[in-house]
């Protein structure tokens, strides 16, 4: 043994860049501290664990601005993980998402009497995958961050565990996200075995061919795509979705819509706009059909719901439609209009816009449930008699969903019209036109909502007031002002903009 | 003061915005305050219109006045760039003056349910994206602004309509907003298009696209984006196949929204013809404009005819709104400046006259609660000085002149006698025979509606029920708007005078 | 010439062992026949120099994994044979044959075609370059290379140990069901779009 270890050359720890593992860091040092914390406080000491995890938020964005006034690109490990604009922007999003999310936790999980300790602990060590995930370029660092944050969520969403539908929405999203990671694994195995490479930017360099591709990259592609395609729950791998947001406790159901799908996103575009670039003959097409049958197919389901989180489901499902576009065209963009990866500023802007106004109106929809306790549509009758403020809080999300200046939903759309017609071939105008059917037909469902609080009478008589805790209050008026500000001003698209590659083949 | 002169027109979009705030900020029940706040904010929108009344060049009546040009949305190269010529500012004094005058009517006229709050800063929100619609200079802003009237309206109409309130709301949204999806669509295509010939940066700001469109942009595309904007504006107008909203939406409003909606909301359609469509695409204009003039001919007769049919006083006038906004586009359509004075001028004319209808329409339904012509009857014996001021209206409207309305409609056919070179004068002559043959239905059916409402022994049903006059904030309401519907009438430079230069300048790309 | 027959048998056992899984009535049969089938892939490995993985693939696969599910199957007791004659899902029998045909064209397909592959990268099918053993060179990538996947994996095995703490612990007080809690937003599942 000794004379083997002898043998071996010595070995040299790699260098580290803390201050880029800094936000992972300070993440990590608070999941410890509410495990400890769950460990060591009796009942009535729980709620300090929502507190901690919400100050650990808030403290690991702070290396991220101190990184992002730093400036400087960092790639560590061969580039197997690289902070550059791109994951500073993404990791500012999911943080901050991640915070909203624990406001609307806190007292649904408190009253609820769920365990509140675990709850906090499995939502950071998602958010912590996430984080891994803006930065992670290599097949394998993208892969661990995909479960990292995904074995969490599948516990999160059944964390009502004494109820069936709970059950439901866990197991399957458990075995669809099973499923999915095991079709991805499979594509990746074939494109590393092509490739001989993880690290992004060599697959890269070594798919970059200019003639036909072969059968098992166009395979390898494929299956990648769809098994992110499942995550970012586009049509037909949306079938988890409505199910798993209906019986998933609905702060969890906010979080899987926006931060969730934001993770798949920004895995889809690390490995099309670095990984595949040059291959954009065999992901185009599939980007184009994906996108138009998801925000299609999720819009004619979505009016027909009566439930308001199942309608909210299908509507992100269309709205994933809507940030696929731009991958459908990205290959026909011309080369002095930025190449494909023009596509990337639309995608991220949408991302960040989608974020503000679907968690708004989740944010709602717990408030006003706390009290009709119910997620029906027509329970809504009359809030804005009773709940004005309410009403017109949820009046702007909706119609910033519906995409209606100058509410912020509008110029995530525009964004993403103009990539269509920055491509211009024939193809991305269908595309565009689809959109622009879609954009109407979505109107039908956000009105019906709006038209529920503000000119139905009230189901039940019943016009109390609600009252809305604080950090319900403070999670609403965040959304608000961002989905108001992303509307008028052009702080959304400045931060698409931003994201851009800091290493690319 | 000079440097207020940068600030005016945004003053004029953002202070109706700002004293909507502010009163979401007072508590429900302070009903008073609330008015006055209401009040107060839009008087004092209507004095940054008086100043820029008072400081305007009318000299150079057809250059953008009170410019400003900041960065605003830069990725997309869209800018905050704001002004005003002789078309744009008579416009937006009406829309000031008219929420004046809509905020005075509703002091004692809140319709069901009430909520005086939420009614009153929805007009605010109103007037702020229709003055916004009104200076906006650049095609992204002026989409903004365009669409920021819908949600306003479209509560306005749901919560305090009448009985079939929901639909007209959702039809009246939908519509528009299909219109406007397509409109967008225009516009980033003129973005892509002229990015080569504009130094490799596409652009949305109107002066820009106007010196740089017709040039760049090849003749089938043209017409391709001419037809989306058409979509676009020709909804909102609304022109003939499109018009079925407005019935719908008219009768369901309440009558502060039907105001609103005829006088103002109207005119964002034509407005988008003269200001964008016609100068940025003069070629696909001249292409269209045989269509368009046919389709608004047809409107004049299909709108009359729409009149003779109804039996619900709210609808027929907004038939005959059909009728009124076809004239205007005929005067669009002949593509002269004589023809788009008229246009202007018969927006202007229009906003007064079908406004006041409107507001009349409003009080008797309050103190009958019905419009049924069939069951009205006497109003000039019941309510005399209301019955007669229906009864100026209805002459306003059906083109006497000497009244305002004459100078929108008369001038509009004679434009059609002579349109602008490369369009057939046998069609458009042929047109102008319809639209004289339709002032005489006009003159039919307004009549008639005066007859069965204002002339005649009143009702038995109503003996029983007393029936006030005008009450003082009718007065304080309509006074303006009928002192300016004759003065209008009497001196009609005061409105030509402003857009003759202005359309001029619209009208010049046509001839290159 | 030795590889090709060493393939050919592995191959044997793996296939066999893989229809023994489907094919056998009882499931303790079956899990025995994946043990085969995890085996004759450890041969494969170890013909294309990959000893780590073959040992791993020994050890972990046919060593703990099918264990614990030989233990589940006892737990729940062998002789509950579930009726597969019944069909859950109408069309899913025809709807699988298609797909498993599709699968298997999709696998002749690349057979055939995968001789084309030409990307100018170095193959990855033989063992590491460079001195030293297959292990050492494991070792000394997964803690330079990929320390930050492999510390990130350490993450998720406590993810796994709360989690699995969290599904299985009793709560404290039965019929404590979502006391104050708002509860399912969801309705009744009778009528619910999809």
């Amino acid at each position: 043994m000794l004379h083997l270890l002898a043998q071996a050359e010595p070995f040299r720890s790699p260098t580290v860049d803390f201050h880029a593992f800094a936000p992972e860091i300070v993440l990590s040092v608070s999941i410890v501290v509410v495990l400890l914390v769950d460990l060591v406080f009796d009942e009535r000491g729980k709620w300090a664990t929502s507190s901690i995890a919400g100050i650990g938020l808030l403290a690991a964005l702070v290396p991220v601005l101190t990184l992002a006034v730093d400036g400087a690109d960092r790639s560590l490990f061969d580039g197997a993980y690289v902070v550059d604009n791109f994951a500073l922007v993404m990791k500012a999003l999911f943080l901050l998402s991640g915070y909203v999310t624990i406001l609307i936790s806190a007292r649904y999980i408190a009253e609820g009497d769920y365990y509140e300790g675990e709850y906090y602990f499995m939502l950071l060590c998602s958010l912590l995958g996430m984080l891994v995930m803006g930065s992670a370029r290599d097949l394998i660092s993208i892969f661990v961050a995909l479960e990292l944050l995904s074995i969490p969520a599948y516990l999160l969403a059944g964390w009502r565990k004494r109820d069936l539908r709970g059950n439901e929405a866990s197991l399957k999203y458990y075995l669809l996200g099973v499923f999915a990671a095991a079709v991805m694994l499979y594509g990746m195995s074939l494109i590393f075995g092509v490739t001989g490479s993880t690290i992004l930017t060599e697959i890269g360099a070594a798919l970059d061919g200019g003639e036909a591709p072969a059968p098992i990259v166009v395979v390898g592609i494929l299956f990648i795509v769809i098994g992110f395609a499942f995550k970012v729950s586009a049509v037909p791998f949306h079938t988890w979705a409505p199910d798993t947001y209906e019986g998933a406790p609905t702060p969890i159901t906010a979080y899987l819509s926006v931060a969730s799908k934001a993770a798949g996103f920004v895995a889809l575009l690390q490995l099309v706009f670095i990984g595949f670039l040059g291959r954009s003959d065999v992901w185009g097409p599939l980007f184009w059909v994906l996108a138009a049958i998801t925000m299609t197919v999720g819009n004619l389901i979505a009016l027909r719901q009566t439930n308001i989180v199942r309608m909210l489901a299908y509507s992100s499902v269309a709205q994933a439609g809507f940030m696929l576009a731009p991958f459908a065209v990205a290959g026909d963009i011309d080369v002095d209009r930025g190449g494909p990866l023009a596509a990337i500023p639309p995608v991220v802007t949408y991302l960040l816009i989608y974020a503000a106004m679907n968690l708004g109106a989740f944010a709602v929809v717990m408030v006003v449930a706390r009290k009709t306790r119910s997620g029906e549509l027509s329970s809504y009758g009359g809030l804005f008699e009773y709940a004005p403020g309410l009403a017109v809080l949820m009046t702007v999300f909706i119609f910033a969903l519906a995409g209606i200046p100058p509410l912020g939903g509008w110029l995530a759309k525009f964004v993403v019209f103009r990539a269509l017609l920055d491509a211009g071939t024939p193809a991305a105008i269908v595309l565009a036109v689809i959109a622009a059917v879609n954009s109407v037909i979505s109107l039908f469902y956000y009105a019906s909502v709006a038209r529920e609080m503000w000119m139905r009478p009230v189901p039940d008589g019943d016009r109390a007031p609600i009252r809305i805790p604080a950090s319900l209050g403070s999670a609403l008026a965040l959304a608000a002002a961002f989905t108001l500000l992303f509307g008028v001003s052009n702080v959304a698209t400045r931060f698409g903009d931003l994201a851009i590659f800091g290493f690319l083949p | 003061m000079d440097s207020f002169d940068d600030y005016a027109l945004t003053a004029a979009v953002f202070l109706p915005l700002a004293g909507a705030i502010a009163m979401l900020l007072v508590p429900r029940d302070a009903e008073g305050t609330h008015k006055l706040l209401a009040l107060a904010t839009s008087v004092a929108t209507l004095g940054v219109g008086g100043y820029l009344l008072a400081n305007f060049d009318y000299d150079r009546a057809g250059d953008m006045q009170f410019g400003i040009d900041k960065p605003w949305i830069e990725v997309i190269n869209s800018r905050y760039i704001v002004g005003i010529d002789g078309i744009s500012l008579p416009l937006l004094i009406l829309s000031m003056a008219i929420v004046v005058l809509v905020i005075l009517y509703s002091w004692t006229h809140f319709p069901e349910p009430h909520n005086p709050k939420a009614f009153l800063i929805l007009i605010l929100i109103l007037e702020a994206g229709m003055n916004g619609t009104f200076v906006a200079q650049d095609l992204i802003l002026f989409f903004v602004f365009f669409e920021v009237v819908l949600l306003p309206m479209y509560f306005m109409i749901g919560v305090w309509g009448g009985e079939n309130r929901q639909y007209a709301a959702i039809k009246f949204f939908l519509f528009t907003l299909f219109g406007s999806a397509l409109m967008i669509l225009s516009f980033l295509a003129l973005f892509f298009l002229v990015q080569e010939a504009n130094g490799g940066e596409g652009t949305f700001a109107i002066p820009d696209l106007i010196r740089l469109a017709s040039d760049n942009i090849t003749r089938d595309t043209q017409l391709l984006i001419f037809g989306g904007m058409f979509m676009g504006f020709a909804i909102k107008v609304p022109m003939f196949p499109f018009h079925t909203w407005l019935p719908d939406a008219h009768t369901q409003a309440p009558t502060q929204g039907s105001v609103i909606l005829a006088a103002i909301l109207l005119k964002l359609g034509t407005y988008g013809f003269i200001r964008i469509a016609i100068p940025i695409l003069p070629d696909a204009a001249v292409e269209w404009a045989p269509w368009i003039g046919g389709l608004a001919v047809i409107g004049i007769i299909y709108g009359a005819l729409g009149c003779l049919a109804q039996s619900d006083m709210k609808r027929l006038i907004a038939f005959s709104s059909v009728a009124h906004m076809g004239y205007v586009m005929l005067g669009i359509a002949t593509l002269t400046d004589f023809g788009l004075n008229a246009a202007v001028f018969g927006m202007v004319a229009h906003g007064l006259i079908t406004g006041m209808l409107f507001f009349v329409a409003g009080s008797v339904k309050e103190r009958f609660h019905t419009l049924e012509l069939a069951r009205l009857g006497g109003l000039l014996k019941q309510a005399p000085r209301m019955g007669w001021i229906l009864g100026f209206c209805a002459m306003a409207s059906l083109g006497l002149p000497g009244l305002a309305g004459f100078w929108g409609e008369f001038p509009a056919i004679l434009a059609a006698y002579n349109p602008a070179e490369g369009l057939s004068e046998e069609l458009f002559r042929g047109y102008m025979v319809v639209a004289a043959i339709g002032t005489v239905f006009a003159a039919g059916y307004l009549l008639w509606m005066l007859q069965r409402a204002a002339f005649g022994e009143p009702k038995a049903e109503w003996d029983a029920v007393r029936i006030s006059d005008m009450h003082w904030n009718e007065y304080a309401a309509w006074v303006p708007l009928l002192v300016f519907i004759v003065v209008l009438g009497v001196y009609p430079n005061l409105i030509f005078g402003l857009t003759d230069d202005a359309v001029r300048t619209a009208v010049s790309a046509l001839g290159r | 010439m030795v590889d090709t027959i060493v393939f050919v048998l592995a191959a044997l056992v793996i296939l066999s062992g893989a229809l023994g899984v489907i094919l056998a009535r009882n499931p303790v049969h079956s899990a025995l026949m994946l043990i085969m089938t995890l085996f004759g892939v450890a041969v494969v490995f170890v013909a294309q120099e990959a000893h780590f993985l073959a040992a791993v693939q020994v050890i972990v696969y046919a060593g703990a994994i099918v264990v614990l599910f030989l233990f589940v199957i006892m737990l729940l007791g062998v002789d509950q044979a579930d009726s597969i004659e019944t069909e859950p899902i109408g069309g899913q029998r025809p709807a699988a044959g298609v797909v498993a045909l599709a699968s298997v064209g999709l696998l002749v397909l690349l057979a055939v075609r995968a001789v084309q592959v030409s990307s100018g990268a170095r193959s990855t099918s033989s063992a590491l370059d460079g001195e030293g053993t297959n292990l050492e060179k494991l070792a000394r990538v997964l803690f330079t290379d990929y320390l930050f996947a492999f510390e990130a994996t350490s993450a998720l095995l406590v993810i796994a140990v709360v989690g699995a703490v969290v599904l299985a612990r009793k709560p404290a007080a039965e019929d404590v069901q979502d006391r104050k809690g708002v509860g399912a937003l969801g309705r009744t599942r009778s009528g619910s779009g999809r």
